[in-house]
Parts: C-alpha cells; structure tokens; sequence
C-alpha cells in the first residue's frame, strides 16, 4: 500500500511545481536535489537545423552548451548524459569522423554516454579513433567486448558522489545483428539487456550503497511487437530508477512511470532527436522519508 | 541518565550516522524537456565552444563548395522519366556491380528519395550531392523472381512509376506492362539482381512487398555511391550526360 501512495505522489509531483520553491529554500543535508539533463540520437547536428526543414532552427551544440552551462551555475548537483547515437546525419560525420561530436561534448562536460547503433558506423577501430576526444566515460553492461579492442574502454557502469548522493549511471544497447554491418561491430556479443541491467543494478543498490541507479538505454521507448523496449525493461527491473531512452526518436510531452517488479516506479524518458530537446529531470531526496527511520526517532526521542 | 537511557541515546546516535550515510531517499521528481535555441540574450555566455566549432565548419562549407563534376545539361527529378533518376539508377548498378563482383540488371530510385528538383549544367559542389542525398541509406541488391518483379512493378506504377535504369515498363492504372529488362521482355522464371536503397528494400515507402527478398548490402551509402560515381566520371574527362532511356509511358 505504501508504494502506492509513494508512486502517486511521484507521479503527482512529476505534473505540478509546487513544491519546486520549497525545495530550493530547504536544500541542504536533510533535502538533496539532482538535476538530470540529458540527450538522445543527436545524429552529428552540430548547427541548428535549417530554416526549411522539420525543426526549423531548432538545437544545435552551442545553444545546448549556453543552457546547460546556465542550468549549471543555478544547480548544485548536475548530471549531463546522453543515450547513444551521437554519430551520423550530417557532413560533420562524414567529414571529421566523430571527432567534433565528442570534442563539443567534452566541452559542455557530460559526465557519461552509452553507445547506439550508429556510434558504430566507422566500425570498432573508428570509435577507438575517437575515444580520446571524449573526456566522459562510456557505459555499457550488455555488449560484451572481452574479444575487441574496446575490452577495458567501455565501463559496465560509473558512479557519481554529488554531496552526499550516491548515483550509479549503468547502460545497455540494442541488437546490433541486421542493424550494423557485421564487420563493423565485429565479435561485440550482444547479452540480454534486461538481465545484464539488472545485475548491475543491484550491485549498484546493494554493494556500492547507490540512492539512485539511472540506466542510458539506446533500446527504443516501446514498440508494438514484443521487442525489448525501455518499458519492457522498466517493467522487468527491480533496482533501476530512471531510464535515459534513445533509439526510437521518440519525443514524450512527459516522463513515464512505469511499476517495476517490486511496484516500485521507474522514471522513463526520451527527447527526440537532432538536440531538438535538453532533458530535464530534477529528483529530490529526503533524508526523514525514511520509513525506518522516522520510527526509531520517535520511540528514542519521545 | 540512567542505563537503558544511554543505551537508547547511543542506539539513536548509530541510528542517525547510518542515516548520513544511507537513508537520503528519492522522494519525487519534477520534469521539464527544455527546447533547444539560441537565444539572443546569453550569445557571449560560452564562447569557447563556438571557438571550438569555427575552424571546423569553415572547412566543411569549404569542401562543400568544391566542385566534384561538371553536369553538361539541366537533370530534372521530373516524373520516372526524369533524367536525374535515371542517372542515379545508372550510378546504382555501377557501384553495387563493382563492389558485390557481380551483374546487377537494373536499379531503381524511389522519386520520393530525389531530394532536389534539378541537377543544374555546369560545376556540381560536392554539398549539392549531400542535398540531393540527405538520409544515409545503403545501397543494396535485392535478387526477385521475374513475376514478382512483375507485382513489385504494379506497386511502383500505382505511385506513378518510378525512374529506373536496365529496365523499361509503360503504366497504366491498373499496374506495369511491357517490362524489358536489358531490351528482353521480362521472364516470369528468372532471378533478376535489382539495385535499391535499403530503405525501399526494408519496406520503407509503402514498399512491403520488397521485404522477402534476400537482400546483398554493399555496405556503401547511397550518397557516398552518387559521389564516387560522379568523380569517377570527371576522372575519366567527361561531364555527365544523360542516357538515351527506354522507360515509356
């Protein structure tokens, strides 16, 4: 019953701001804010779309990096993360290979990305290329590279410590089989993304005494055939919290919430494509909402 | 204080330590996808990045601005019998035979892939092809049975036909007829090599029909096959021309 109330009253919250003037007032040991910003399948548009085309003037590395930089002075705790496909649809991939896509968001200081399909589309050697110009890390739990050359550079997870919040960033890919040329990926093994999610996830939770899991997914939002999809994975974990989605270009007016194994919620979200959108999700912890806890202060203290 | 006091008070302060390290608890969230401008207000807040990018896009205009060709006459996407689509199709089968080692007997190019109107006579910059071209598709070639190149023609036709090159049909309303392929009117039992984009291929355009076929990848974008093409033309000291072509209608 009480996971209910908690899932409504998240999902409640996610709708309304009214608590947004409390929180900034109260932050500080007992209330800890974490603002999300994120990005999905920026495809190399590195300049805002044209005039005549479908986003007219929309995105574009340097209003993205203006206004994360701003979100940055106003926050004291930032994550800027990106889903995968950062590779591809436009000159400046064909031209410069990938090299100014990671160099503009080294620049912005994302703190982790995970690979999509297309991060793959100068191969294996290619992405090594590049790698340098990445100051953030890769994360992954679902390839397995132990036979590549990107054994050791891709990360199964990262931990962030933001104050005193513990924040473990994990990811997963989809099937690169019939989606990728088989040479370009070469013997990267695809795993099941819901089991390798999960493992990581507890680990996260129970080892390395995470708050707060977010997995970068480059599976898809949901599909109408039972390919695995960021609601499928939501639905199926018990230890992920928030899913950064990519793949589908899928544009949400709103995060969805999905019940995980246990009900407990699982935030989902996706902004399109091209850097149209800059996610935002800003979660608030409190330290007194442990249940646990509560309980034992008043029958010591009473 | 007496014992059980102290005891409680202590218990309370383990308590309180572990609740430092551990119980700060996500309570709820508020959400809010930010649209991406610029905005004249904050242009000079970060100008280490554009500083990063200038070098990068004056090269990249630059080498767009490069003329690759030189087009000898106007190519217009027009209908299927659009010069222009006909010269991709031709530059389809030549880049999908040299890569796969293989004959292909002909290509088609979807009209609604064509993505300017005109190809105009005279120096050809290499962004003209990125426009002409914009999606990365693949080129591909599918092996279909002769009747059922046949159905796939009847579908092509109901859209008002398609440009093509090795092959020649007339339309009506109700499908294809008349369909040669090198000159020989078309063989219900034969495999014929067709050259497509993967996207027409993978049932992209209402084109499901396409999707049973075993389909050969070159591995070579559709744009980069127009590009090599073309260079390779200029390399050989000639200008692009159009094809004598027997697509009728």
């Amino acid at each position: 019953m009480k996971r209910r109330v908690f899932l409504k009253e998240l999902t409640l919250a996610g709708g309304g701001l009214l608590l947004a003037p409390n929180i900034a007032l109260a932050q500080g040991k007992d209330i800890q804010k974490l603002t999300i910003l994120h990005t999905n399948d920026t495809h190399s548009r590195i300049d805002p779309f044209p005039i005549d085309s479908k986003f007219p003037g929309l995105g574009g590395v340097s209003a993205r990096a203006k206004i994360v930089s701003r979100i940055r002075e106003e926050e004291m705790h930032v994550l800027l993360l990106d889903a995968g496909d950062i590779w591809q649809g436009t000159p400046y991939f064909n031209f410069y290979h990938g090299e100014l896509e990671f160099k503009a968001m080294s620049s912005m200081k994302y703190d982790a990305a995970t690979l999509g399909n297309h991060d793959f589309d100068i191969g294996i050697d290619g992405l090594i290329k590049q790698l340098p110009h990445a100051s953030f890390p890769f994360v992954n739990t679902n390839y397995h590279f132990g036979d590549t050359p990107l054994h050791n550079k891709i990360q199964e997870y990262k931990i962030f410590q933001l104050g005193d919040l513990r924040i473990g960033v994990t990811g997963v890919g989809v099937e690169l089989e019939g989606l990728v040329l088989p040479e370009l990926y070469g013997k990267i093994h695809y795993q099941n993304p819901i089991e390798c999610a999960e493992k990581t996830s507890a680990h996260l939770k129970n080892e390395e005494n995470c708050h707060f899991v977010i997995c970068l997914s480059h599976l898809g939002f949901d599909y109408s055939s039972k390919k695995v999809s960021d609601i499928i994975l939501g639905k199926n974990s018990k230890n992920i919290d928030l899913v950064i989605g990519g793949h589908t270009h899928t544009f949400l007016n709103d995060p969805v919430v999905v019940e995980n194994l246990e009900g407990n919620p699982v935030i989902i979200n996706q902004v399109g494509w091209g850097g149209v959108q800059l996610g935002r999700v800003d979660l608030i912890f409190d330290r007194f909402k442990g249940k646990m806890h509560s309980a034992v202060n008043r029958e010591i203290f009473s | 204080m007496t014992h059980r006091q102290k005891l409680l008070v202590l218990l309370g302060i383990s308590f309180f330590l572990h609740a430092c390290q551990r119980s700060l608890q996500f309570v709820r969230f508020e959400e809010e996808n930010i649209e991406v401008k610029s905005d004249s207000t904050t242009q000079n807040t970060l100008g280490s990045l554009d500083s990063l990018l200038l070098p990068y896009q004056e090269i990249l205009l630059d080498s767009m601005a490069q003329p690759i060709a030189h087009v000898h006459e106007d190519l217009l996407k027009a209908d299927a019998n659009g010069k222009l689509g006909i010269l991709m199709s031709k530059a389809m089968i030549n880049r999908a035979e040299n890569l796969l080692n293989q004959k292909v007997d002909c290509a088609f190019m979807n009209r609604g892939g064509i993505r300017v109107p005109v190809l105009k006579a005279g120096p050809l910059a290499l962004g003209r092809v990125y426009e002409l071209m914009p999606f990365d598709n693949y080129l591909v070639v599918l092996e279909i049975p002769g009747d059922s190149l046949q159905k796939v023609l009847d579908v092509i036709a109901l859209k008002g036909g398609w440009p093509a090159y090795g092959i020649s049909y007339k339309i009506d309303d109700q499908g294809a007829f008349d369909i040669k392929i090198d000159g020989i009117p078309i063989n219900g039992q034969q495999l014929y090599q067709v050259a497509l984009s993967d996207y027409i291929a993978n049932g992209g355009d209402k084109m499901a029909i396409l999707k049973q076929f075993e389909q050969k990848n070159t591995g070579l974008g559709l744009r980069d096959a127009f590009i090599e093409y073309f260079i390779m033309i200029n390399q050989s000291d000639q200008v692009i021309m159009p094809d004598p072509h027997i697509v009728l209608r």
